[in-house]
Formats: C-alpha cells, structure tokens, sequence
C-alpha cells in the first residue's frame, strides 16, 4: 500500500468521523461496516455467546456516536472503540459475577514446550480461546491479543499485577494443551 | 515451522477474527436506538424550552407586581409632611367607608343596575390614580398632578356614599316588600 493512498485513506476516515459528530446516519452505518466484525470478533472471545456479542456490539456503537465528542481525535478511532468494546464485554462477565481476583484451582502440569506450528488454522485456536475459563480467557485476551500490560490489567479487572501474570501463565497452559488435544484429535 | 503462542497470536491477531456477525440485525438495533436518542433528545429541548418559558413569565410577573407594589406604596408624604397627612385623611375615610360596601356582591347582584356603573367609575378613578403617582415618579412635584390625585380620593368618597346610599335603599325597599308578603 503506498503512502499517498495510505493518506487518502485517513482523510476519508476523517472524514466519516466529523460526518458522525454531525449524525450524520450514512456516515454511522459506514463507521459500523468498517468495524463490526473486528469488533464482533473481541466481543466473541470475551463474553462467548452470540447473543452478549451481539448486546456488545450494539452497545458500543450506541456509545461512540453518543459520545463521539468525548474523542479528541488523539489516538486512533479502531482503538477507541475496541477500548469501549472490552469494557462493555468486561461488564458483561462481572454481571455473570465472574470474580478476577481468586486464583483458578486447575492444576496442570507445566508444558514443556510454549510453541505451536505457525500454519495452525486460527479458526481452531479463536475456538480454542473461547473454550478457555473466564478470568484466563479475559486476561489471556487483554495481554496477548489486545496488547494490555499485566498493570493496565490489574487496574482494568482489581487484581494485582501477579495475579495477571499467574493467570495469563495459566490460560497460555491450558490454550497449549486444548490446541495440542484438538490437532491429535484432527 | 513452529513459533511461540505469544508469536502466533500476534502475527495472526487478524486472522483469528474468524466469526462473522449478523451484521444487519445489529445495525438495525443500532439505527432504531439512536434515531430514539434523537428523539428523546428533541424532547429534552422541548423540555427545557418550556421550563424556561415558564421561568420567564413567572419573572415578568413578579417583576410586575412587585412594580406595582411599589407604585402603591408610594406616598404623599414623601413630597411634603402635610399632603401626607391630608392623604392619609382620605384613605382612613375611603377605608371606614369601604368596610359598609361589597363590591363583588355589586358587580354581580342584577337587583343593583346603577351601582355597576358606580363600581366601574371606581376602577376608573384607580387608573386615574396609578397614571398621576407614575407621573409624580417620573417627572418630580406638580401642584396639578397632586390636585388630581386628591380630586380622585374625593370623587372615590362620593362615590361610596353614593353606593352606600343606592345599597340601603335597595335593601329597605325590600325589606318593605318582605314585610307585606309575611
């Protein structure tokens, strides 16, 4: 991709923000088409059900054209939104009364290898993520996939810094092993 | 080749996004709650349109009657010592005299069909009264603005006595009438 469409890219996107501060509906819907499934997607491996997904989606979107004067147009608008999609989908768990606090009594034995094959189908590890419980399979998406540090984790779900390190340890064991039983079962 | 899982999950973040919404039916829960935010949010202005309006005319109206208040409160007495007593004079009589009349009853009772004209020259009298107090506010002393102000207190008394005298007459006649009936 080169720079000059790279540029043209980000004036439209601009564009379609300053359309949506003016509620502009075409603008909205175009927002929506440009971020759903990604977003979709988060909702999924956080919260598991289509039908919490779907409730996340909506709700996020919901807020971002209420609110969309509250972006300063600072960082990037896929990350606003993704940031509102997690919280929404953190809510969603605490209402299940998913506490992330305690430690996960499973006990498993230590894999001795962290690797994977890199031609791993990743519809088979997304499955595998959602298989995982909820307080691994939260942090596990937080640190790996949303790119959060363990202390912005400790902040965002009240644990300490060593919880989310234990519990990401834990999730990382338990997505190997479920990944590993899936392939011997393929 | 293997990697770590960290790798894998990193070089393939976007590929993972494997699961495809039901795109229209969430655009259409979404459509169908901003437009209701719009409309609520139409409402609210609506809302605050009237509390204001309510707030301003409840304003003009105490600005009003606290005008007027003033007005009546404005005295004689505060031109000079003796046109204050000579007014208070006539509103201790006008008083005295108003106690024997009711006016509502005047206005109301058909028995009595001179007396509404009566009260009306009242009401006139009052008008007449408030433009010359406005008068003396604004432009100061005036022998002739102070002569009609006591011209109004007189002509009020004589039209309660006039009241007074239509109102006694009235009930003696048919006290009279009572009387043959019995």
């Amino acid at each position: 991709m080169t720079s000059k469409y790279m540029g043209v890219q980000n004036e439209i996107h601009k564009d379609l923000i300053n359309r949506c501060r003016k509620d502009d509906i075409k603008a909205q819907y175009h927002i929506y088409k440009l971020y759903s499934k990604g977003l979709y997607n988060i909702a999924m491996r956080f919260v598991k059900n289509k039908m919490d997904a779907d409730e996340v989606v909506q709700d996020t979107f919901i807020a971002a054209f209420s609110k969309i004067s509250e972006y300063e147009g600072k960082g990037a608008f896929g990350q606003w939104l993704k940031r509102i999609t997690i919280n929404n989908s953190i809510s969603v768990l605490r209402n299940r009364k998913v506490i992330f606090n305690d430690i996960d009594e499973i006990n498993l034995a230590s894999e001795d290898s962290e690797e994977i094959d890199e031609n791993l189908d990743p519809e088979i590890v997304h499955n595998a993520i959602k298989e995982l419980p909820d307080k691994a399979r939260t942090i596990l998406n937080l640190y790996a996939l949303e790119g959060y540090k363990h202390r912005e984790i400790s902040k965002i779900l009240g644990i300490t810094e060593s919880t989310s390190k234990t519990q990401y340890k834990r999730a990382k064991q338990i997505l190997l092993s479920k990944l590993k039983s899936l392939i011997y079962e393929n | 080749m293997k990697i770590k899982i960290e790798n894998y999950l990193r070089n393939k973040r976007d590929q993972l996004d494997v699961e495809e919404p039901d795109s229209a039916m969430l655009w259409e829960g979404i459509r169908k709650d901003i437009l209701l935010e719009k409309k609520s949010h139409q409402i609210n202005l609506w809302k605050i349109a009237a509390i204001f309006l309510v707030i301003f005319t409840l304003s003009y109206i105490v600005y009003n009657e606290v005008g007027k208040e003033k007005e009546r409160e404005f005295t004689l007495s505060q031109i000079n010592k003796s046109l204050g007593e000579r007014e208070e004079e006539y509103k201790k009589m006008i008083s005295l005299k108003m106690q024997d009349v009711n006016i509502q009853e005047l206005t109301t009772n058909s028995e009595y069909d001179i007396l509404p004209i009566l009260v009306n020259e009242l009401n006139e009298l009052d008008t007449i009264y408030a433009g010359a107090i406005s008068d003396l506010k604004q432009h100061g002393y005036l022998e002739q603005i102070v002569d009609i102000i006591f011209d109004t207190y007189e002509k009020r008394m004589r039209i309660l006595e006039q009241i007074i005298m239509e109102t006694q007459k009235i009930e003696k006649y048919e006290n009279r009438e009572q009387q043959i009936s019995i």
